[in-house]
């Protein structure tokens, strides 16, 4: 059985800053922060909460699903870094407003920017021991503006905020292949005593061009495919170096990366859905597409999935 | 012509001829990846000024360097870099 995508939805605050704010507090410039990270605009929340923006997104994603899926999703996994609560979890609060059964399992989970593909691949392994017919809704689910210090402006330039759902259930087909990494390192990526993020770039970036090729490169391996043979790489939207360094690695063309970092910035574990979402409403996700999930961040982790031969499910009233 | 004379040519000639091969190498990494052209890869061509090499293209630039010469490239070495010429002199220097 296999992970095959159902639907997909996303949602982002109504804010949008142009890189020109930071220009008014910040000695930068729009040419930098563009030519450093390809960043142009991103979206920071006011008044919205977090799960506020969860439930848009999933909404999103649930819309045009049959009313009846709603009651066979079966698990709900969040992935974010920063719950405005402890308790309740984000995930939890999404059963009653999303009308989903009582029997659901929900859960958080917090693995950085790798969040979204281990929520994934997780939840994979959680329907295979389901019943049949089973679905699950992950969500990565951001409000990074609030761990942000605006008086950094190697970092403050880079977060957006954003919640992004995908609904997934299994389908008879070849197993699909997942790489993990983990390497103990609290001093590249953290968040300090005021919960704000600091970061050394250089070692993030060296990290994330040495590890996300090899792991693609192991899954394909496992998977019995070659890079050419995936059609899109959706890679943690973190920085346009970062995923061109990736492509030049592989030897694939970048046009096989799709970004929209431009336009939402780094949104943690959001950003792989928010991509996928926008790919999905936009058709280019139709048809049987091989495609390679890869989350790279804190921990640091990455983590790499490959849907080999992936076409999308539709779901039926007769379930 | 000594036969020390004729042996320092030929030394001088295999020198010469890996110092090729090197400059060649760190040429193509440059073009590579910062997109320039070859023959604005010269060996006095300053990194940041000439070919507008930043902090995050330095890091690329060690890893190719890196896995070109399979040999291992430091942080505080790269940093102290100004030309083309300083980088080949360092991996001439490494490779011995």
């Amino acid at each position: 059985m296999k992970l095959t995508l159902c639907s997909c939805g996303h949602a982002v605050p109504a804010k949008c800053i142009h890189n020109n704010y930071f220009t008014t507090f910040l000695e930068t410039s729009d040419q930098w922060i563009r030519e450093r990270s390809g960043i142009v605009t991103r979206h920071h929340v006011e008044d919205e909460s977090l799960v506020e923006l969860t439930i848009e997104a999933a909404q999103h994603c649930l819309d045009g699903v049959p009313e009846r899926v709603r009651e066979k999703i079966g698990v709900v996994i969040v992935a974010s870094v920063n719950p405005e609560r402890i308790v309740p979890s984000i995930a939890s609060c999404l059963q009653t407003p999303l009308r989903l059964s009582e029997d659901v399992l929900t859960f958080d989970m917090n693995t950085g920017c790798s969040g979204l593909v281990y929520a994934i691949e997780i939840a994979g392994k959680l329907l295979a021991g389901m019943e049949e017919g089973t679905y699950a809704l992950t969500v990565g689910a951001e409000t990074l503006s609030r761990m942000t210090d605006f008086t950094d402006r190697s970092t403050c330039v880079l977060f957006g905020d954003a919640a992004a759902a995908s609904l997934w259930t299994l389908t008879p087909g070849e197993r699909d292949t997942f790489s993990a990494f983990t390497r103990s390192d609290d001093q590249v990526l953290f968040t300090d005593e005021r919960g704000k993020i600091h970061m050394e770039g250089k070692n993030v970036f060296r990290f994330a061009v040495t590890t996300v090729p090899r792991l693609i490169r192991k899954t394909a391996e496992m998977a019995d495919i070659t890079l050419s043979d995936i059609d899109f790489f959706l890679t943690h939207q973190a920085n346009s170096r970062i995923i061109q360094s990736i492509a030049r690695d592989l030897k694939v063309p970048i046009e096989r990366f799709p970004m929209n970092l431009e336009h939402y910035g780094n949104t943690s574990a959001a950003s792989i859905g928010l991509l996928m979402s926008e790919l999905w409403h936009s058709g280019q996700l139709d048809g049987e597409k091989t495609l390679c999930l890869s989350g790279f961040g804190a921990g640091l982790t990455a983590g790499s999935l490959l849907l080999k031969g992936h076409r999308p499910h539709v779901a039926s009233e007769n379930i | 012509m000594t036969d020390r004379g004729r042996k320092s040519e030929d030394e001088e000639k295999i020198l010469g001829g890996h110092h090729r091969m090197v400059k060649e190498k760190i040429v193509d990494i440059f073009v590579d990846l910062l997109g320039v052209s070859a023959e604005e890869v010269t060996e006095n061509a300053r990194l940041i000024e000439d070919l507008a090499v930043d902090s995050l293209d330095a890091v690329e630039l060690s890893l190719a360097l890196e896995e070109q010469f399979s040999l291992t490239v430091e942080d505080h070495e790269i940093e102290q870099l100004q030309t083309v010429s300083d980088v080949i002199n360092l991996i001439q220097g490494k490779l011995g």
